[in-house]
C-alpha cells in the first residue's frame, strides 16, 4: 500500500509534465508532417525543392509549381482543417453523450449532411442550369449551410432520443437507423437525377481532401475556424458534463445552453467537412481516443488542443496513405480511414465489454 | 432552508402525472444533520431533487435565506446547495484532486482558471472529507467508500450552506457506512453546514441524525428527533410490513415475529447477552423459570430438560439440539 502511494505521487508530476510534452511534440510534428504531405502524391516533389517552389518558382519545373500551388497546398490545408474539425466534433459528442462510440459518422450525422449536399448538388440542376459548370461562391456557401443543417437535424434528433436511451449500443443502432433513413432519401434523389450529377455525387461520397479548390477553401476555412472557436470556449462546460448533466446543473452549468452550443458547433464542423470532403469515417471517433490515451487525462483544457493537433496529423497521414506513394493510383480516402478505423471501433467496444469505464485510458 | 406548502411529483407538459407528496412544510437548519428515511418508492429522491432545484415543484416553494430558490441563478444556487447523487460517476482518467476541483465550477472564470484560493479550498475540502491521502489517485482506482468521500469533498468545494446527499451509503460496507455518517455529522456540527441525506439505513440514521424526516408510503413527512418518532409509533407504522416489525424497545427491526416458546437461562454478563440473542432468533423467550433451562458453565453450554443434562461446546450445537437437529 505504502509503495503504491509513493509511486502515485511521482506519477502525478510525470503526467502533468507529459500532457504538456505531448502537446509540444504534436505541435512540432504537425508542421513536419504537413511539409512531408506536400511531397507525396502521384508526382513526387522532392522536399529540397519545396523552398524553391515557394520562393523561386521560375527555377523549378513549372508542372511542379502548378501541382504544388493548385493541388498539394490546398489539399494539405484542407486535411488539417478537416482533421481538426472531425476530431474535436467527435470529442464533444463523446462527452455530451457520455459514450465512447459517439462520433459524427457513426451516429449518422454525416448522413444528414449528405442529404443536405444531395439536395444542393442534385437539386441545383433542376433549379438553375447556370450552376452546371460547378458551384460558385454562393453555391459553396449553400452547400456548407445545407450540410450543416442536415447534420444539425440528425444530431438534434439523436440528442432528443438520447434523453430516454442511455444504453450505448441502442444509441448506436439508432444512429444507424437514422443513417439508413437519410441514405434512402439520398438514393431517391439520386434515382431521379441527371447521370453526370450522380457521378459527381458518387465521387464525392468516396471522401477526399483533394477535391477542394482555393475558392471553396475561402468558404470552408472561416466556417471551420468559427466552429473551432466556439469549442475553445467550452472546455469548462465539457469538464462539468463529465459528471453527467444532473451534477453539471447543480454545479451551476446552464445545461440547455451548453447542449445547444455543442450541437451547433458539432453540426457546423462535421457538416462543413462533409460538404466539401465527403463523408469521412472514423476520424471523429479515433482521434479523441488517441489523444486521451496519449495524455492520460479527461481534462478538456488539455484534450481540446491535443485533439485538434492529433486530428490534423491523422488526417494528413490518412491522406498520404491514400496517395499510395510511388504508384499512380489514389485510393478513396474512406477506404483508408475504414481499414484503420473499423478495427479501432471494435477495440473500443471490446474494452468497454471488459468493464472499463467509457473514457478510461 | 424552509419549504412552504410544497407539492412534489411529476409533470408531462402541463399535465400533472403523479403527485408524490403535498403540503410539505419542512425546515432545515445550519449545524443540523437530517436523515430522510422511508420505504422504497415513497418519493425520497423526488423530494431531494425538488429541494435542490433539479426538479420543479408542482406547487409551493422552497426558500433559502428567505428567497425562493427559483430566484437564484444557476451559479448563485450552486454556491449555496451542492449534492452527492446516487449515480456512480464515470469520469475516465481523472485524479481525485481534479474531480474535487470541478466543485470550484461556480467560482472560476470562463476558462476555468484555478486561482491559489481555489486550490486552497480544494485542499481544505479534501481534508474535511478525510480524503487528503486520496488526492493523487485516479478516480477509477478508488474503492466505493473512498470514492464517496471524494464526491463529498467535491460537493464541499462548492462551499455550500446546504449539502444534500442521495443514499450516500448505498454501495458501502458497514464500516464504510458508519464512517460516511460520522463524516456527515462532523460536517454539520463542526462546520455548521446544513446536511440532508436520504438513507435506507434506519439503524444508522437513528444513531446519528439530529432530526429525521420520515416519509411514508402516502408521501406524508413526519419530522422529529429519531427518538420522538420511535416513541409516537411513526417508525412502526411506516415500516412494519408482514412479519417484519419495528421494535420500539430496541429501535431495531425484528424479523422473528412473536416468540412462541419459553426457556430459562442461567448465565452472566456477555454469555447471557449473546445466548439470549441466539435463543430469541430461533423463537424462544427467556423467562424466570421454565421446565427447559440453559446453563453456562466452564465455557460450555448445558441444556436441562426432562431431568436430563446435555453439554455443548458452542451455541450453534446447542441451538441445533433445541431445534431437534443434532
Amino acid at each position: 500500500m505504502e509503495k503504491t502511494k509513493h509511486t502515485k505521487a511521482v506519477v502525478k508530476r510525470d503526467s502533468s509534465f507529459s500532457s504538456r510534452t505531448w502537446i509540444t511534440l504534436l505541435l512540432i510534428a504537425l508542421p513536419l508532417i504537413f511539409f512531408v504531405s506536400l511531397m507525396v502524391g502521384s508526382v513526387n516533389i522532392p522536399l529540397k525543392s519545396v523552398p524553391d517552389i515557394i520562393f523561386r518558382p521560375d527555377q523549378v519545373k513549372s508542372t511542379w509549381v502548378y501541382i504544388f500551388n493548385n493541388y498539394r497546398l490546398v489539399k494539405s490545408i484542407t486535411a488539417v482543417l478537416a482533421g481538426m474539425a472531425l476530431g474535436v466534433a467527435g470529442l464533444q459528442m463523446q462527452t455530451l453523450f457520455r459514450n465512447p462510440l459517439a462520433d459524427p459518422f457513426i451516429l449518422g450525422i454525416n448522413s444528414g449532411a449528405s442529404l443536405g449536399v444531395a439536395l444542393v448538388v442534385l437539386g441545383t440542376g433542376a433549379l438553375s442550369g447556370a450552376l452546371l459548370s460547378g458551384l460558385n461562391v454562393l453555391g459553396d456557401i449553400s452547400l456548407a449551410v445545407a450540410a450543416s443543417i442536415g447534420a444539425g437535424l440528425v444530431l438534434g434528433l439523436i440528442l432528443f432520443v438520447s434523453r430516454w436511451v442511455r444504453n450505448a449500443t441502442t444509441l448506436l443502432i439508432l444512429g444507424l437507423m437514422f443513417g439508413y433513413a437519410t441514405s434512402a432519401l439520398v438514393s431517391l434523389l439520386v434515382y431521379f437525377s441527371q447521370p453526370e450529377r450522380v457521378q459527381a455525387f458518387t465521387i464525392w461520397g468516396y471522401g477526399s481532401f483533394g477535391g477542394v479548390t482555393w475558392n471553396q477553401l475561402r468558404v470552408m476555412a472561416p466556417v471551420i475556424l468559427i466552429g473551432i472557436g466556439m469549442v475553445l470556449f467550452l472546455p469548462k462546460a465539457l469538464n462539468a458534463l463529465l459528471l453527467g448533466e444532473e451534477y453539471a446543473k447543480t454545479m451551476g452549468l446552464n445545461v440547455k445552453r451548453t447542449r445547444l452550443l455543442i450541437l451547433i458547433s458539432s453540426s457546423i464542423l462535421a457538416g462543413t467537412v462533409t460538404a466539401f470532403c465527403g463523408p469521412i469515417g472514423f476520424l471523429g471517433i479515433a482521434v479523441p481516443h488517441i489523444a486521451r490515451n496519449l495524455l492520460r487525462t479527461s481534462d478538456h483544457k488539455k484534450l481540446i488542443p491535443a485533439t485538434l493537433l492529433m486530428g490534423a496529423i491523422v488526417a494528413l497521414l490518412a491522406d498520404m496513405i491514400s496517395q499510395l506513394p510511388g504508384s499512380h493510383y489514389i485510393l478513396p480516402l474512406n477506404v483508408v480511414t475504414s481499414v484503420f478505423g473499423a478495427p479501432f471501433v471494435l477495440w473500443v467496444i471490446l474494452r468497454q465489454r471488459r468493464g472499463e469505464t467509457s473514457f478510461a485510458v | 432552508m424552509v419549504t412552504k406548502d410544497l407539492e412534489i411529483g411529476y409533470k408531462r407538459g402541463s399535465h400533472v402525472e403523479k403527485v408524490v407528496s403535498s403540503g410539505l412544510n419542512l425546515q432545515l437548519c445550519p449545524g443540523e444533520l437530517i436523515c430522510l428515511v422511508g420505504p422504497n418508492g415513497s418519493g425520497k429522491s423526488t423530494l431531494l431533487r425538488t429541494i435542490t432545484g433539479l426538479q420543479k415543484p408542482l406547487a409551493g416553494q422552497v426558500f433559502l435565506h428567505d428567497k425562493s430558490i427559483e430566484s437564484y441563478d444557476n451559479k448563485a444556487l450552486a454556491r449555496e446547495i451542492s449534492v452527492v447523487l446516487t449515480t456512480p460517476v464515470q469520469v475516465g482518467a481523472m485524479r481525485a484532486y481534479d474531480l474535487v476541483g470541478l466543485g470550484r465550477y461556480p467560482f472560476t472564470d470562463l476558462f476555468d482558471k484555478m486561482r491559489e484560493e481555489d486550490h486552497h479550498i480544494v485542499r481544505v475540502s479534501l481534508e474535511m472529507a478525510g480524503a487528503s491521502n486520496l488526492a493523487e489517485r485516479y478516480v477509477q482506482t478508488l474503492s466505493d467508500g473512498e470514492r464517496q468521500k471524494v464526491m463529498i469533498a467535491r460537493a464541499l468545494a462548492q462551499e455550500p450552506s446546504l449539502l444534500m446527499l442521495d443514499e450516500p451509503t448505498a454501495y458501502l460496507d458497514l464500516p464504510g457506512r458508519v464512517s460516511v455518517m460520522q463524516l456527515l455529522r462532523d460536517l454539520a456540527h463542526g462546520h455548521h453546514k446544513a446536511v440532508l441525506t436520504s438513507t435506507h439505513d434506519l439503524d444508522l440514521a437513528m444513531r446519528s441524525a439530529d432530526r429525521v424526516w420520515l416519509m411514508n408510503r402516502d408521501g406524508e413527512v413526519m419530522q422529529g428527533a429519531p427518538e420522538d418518532l420511535a416513541l409516537d409509533g411513526s417508525f412502526g407504522e411506516t415500516f412494519s410490513v408482514g412479519k417484519v416489525h419495528f421494535d420500539a424497545s430496541t429501535g431495531q427491526f425484528d424479523m422473528n415475529g412473536k416468540p412462541s416458546k419459553q426457556i430459562a437461562l442461567k448465565a452472566e454478563g456477555l454469555d447471557r447477552i449473546w445466548a439470549e440473542k441466539a435463543l430469541s432468533r430461533i423463537g424462544y423467550a427467556v423467562v424466570e423459570s421454565s421446565d427447559v433451562l440453559v446453563e453456562a458453565k466452564d465455557a460450555r453450554w448445558f441444556l436441562h430438560q426432562q431431568g436430563q443434562e446435555q453439554g455443548f461446546d458452542t451455541l450453534y450445537t446447542l441451538l441445533q439440539a433445541l431445534n431437534g437437529r443434532s
